[in-house]
């Protein structure tokens, strides 16, 4: 029976198991590569500061308490770290929005070329809207509409009320409209 | 009850499935009011699209990366031994500071004059002025000094030696050689 999460970072808190690490950084390290990603708009910097996350949990793992679910923890730590990337301006912005998918990337399930880059440029435009968000409504976003987090979790991680978390997204995806409906009308939003 | 305005401001929260109590009263009201149905189905199909952004997969070289900067902290040295290593430090300046007062003080008494010397041999100035010649010396003008390294060893050498009055020392004070010459 595999351990939960929870159990493993005891192991890692307790006693530097490093299976117990591994097991984790398996688990989470495609979850974090694309928080980050998402925020940050940058491949490069995403690998890099998704690896650092995992270096925080293991530097800091003696701050663990299981008092609250070890997906707060380490989406709280990639949080710090991605507010810090926008404080030393690694932030997204519309000139570092690149297209980065390759062969090796989730494959769409999407049945014509037309309609590869018809998602291409969705892409394309999804992202840059995003870069228009507030730090804070842009982690609300991502973190709610692509990593399926209620906004409990999403307000212990910002430590702050689900009444700000429903707001921040409230306003992001109305911004987000705003913007794809003025570059895609066709899409009748 | 619910006016269209709060319900269309609750509508990305209900898409989100965070008011299951007003789930069924929402899903209602959108059933039979077209602006609340029209911009339901609008959010809708706006999270369609979001989804059509791709998720990435790491690349060969994350793991890899990974690694490399974990072993980098193991090979950072702990609080403790920097505690350890700024301890040492300490001791070791402390035994040059005392090397040091140490030279210092040698430096200090190194040289005497006259009536030091006179105190030092418990002779008089004048008697000491009579041998003057056979005592390690620097004449420098017409003053005499003494060198209390060569003084002591003059000593030592006269300590027990049937020739004590035979000896004369002369002492080269730049580098340090003894000429001994019987008188």
């Amino acid at each position: 029976m595999s351990m939960s999460d929870e159990e493993l970072m005891l192991k890692v808190r307790d006693e530097l198991d490093e299976f117990a690490f591994e097991m984790l950084v398996q688990r989470y390290k495609k979850s974090l590569l694309n928080f980050i990603y998402r925020f940050i708009g940058d491949r490069e910097t995403a690998e890099d500061l998704s690896q650092d996350v995992f270096l925080q949990v293991w530097k800091n793992a003696n701050s663990y308490l299981p008092i609250s679910k070890f997906s707060t923890f380490i989406f709280t730590i990639a949080k710090n770290i991605c507010l810090n990337a926008v404080a030393k301006s690694k932030v997204l912005t519309d000139n570092s929005i690149e297209a980065v998918h390759d062969k090796d990337d989730i494959p769409s399930d999407r049945s014509s070329p037309e309609d590869e880059i018809l998602s291409y440029e969705q892409e394309e435009i999804i992202k840059r809207a995003i870069a228009k968000l507030s730090p804070e409504q842009r982690i609300v976003f991502i973190l709610t509409e692509y990593h399926g987090l209620s906004y409990q979790e999403v307000a212990s991680i910002l430590q702050c009320p689900i009444g700000t978390v429903a707001s921040r997204k409230n306003g992001a995806v109305k911004l987000l409209r705003k913007y794809i409906r003025s570059m895609i009308p066709d899409l009748n939003l | 009850m619910l006016t269209c305005e709060e319900i269309k401001e609750k509508l990305v929260e209900f898409l989100d499935g965070e008011l299951p109590n007003e789930a069924s009263l929402i899903q209602e009201h959108t059933k039979v009011c077209p602006k609340c149905q029209e911009e339901l189905n609008s959010l809708s199909k706006l999270k369609k699209l979001f989804r059509t952004w791709r998720d990435i997969r790491p690349s060969r070289e994350w793991k890899v990366a990974l690694e490399k900067k974990l072993s980098r902290i193991a090979q950072e040295p702990g609080l403790e031994t920097i505690e350890k290593v700024i301890f040492d430090l300490n001791e070791r300046l402390k035994v040059v500071e005392q090397a040091l007062n140490s030279i210092q003080s040698k430096a200090t008494c190194e040289i005497m004059t006259l009536d030091e010397l006179s105190r030092y041999l418990k002779l008089r100035p004048e008697d000491i002025l009579t041998m003057v010649d056979q005592i390690p010396n620097i004449q420098i003008g017409s003053e005499y000094r003494f060198i209390k390294e060569s003084i002591d060893r003059w000593l030592r050498s006269l300590e027990n030696s049937p020739y004590a009055d035979s000896y004369s020392w002369c002492f080269d004070s730049h580098d340090e050689q003894f000429r001994r010459t019987t008188l």
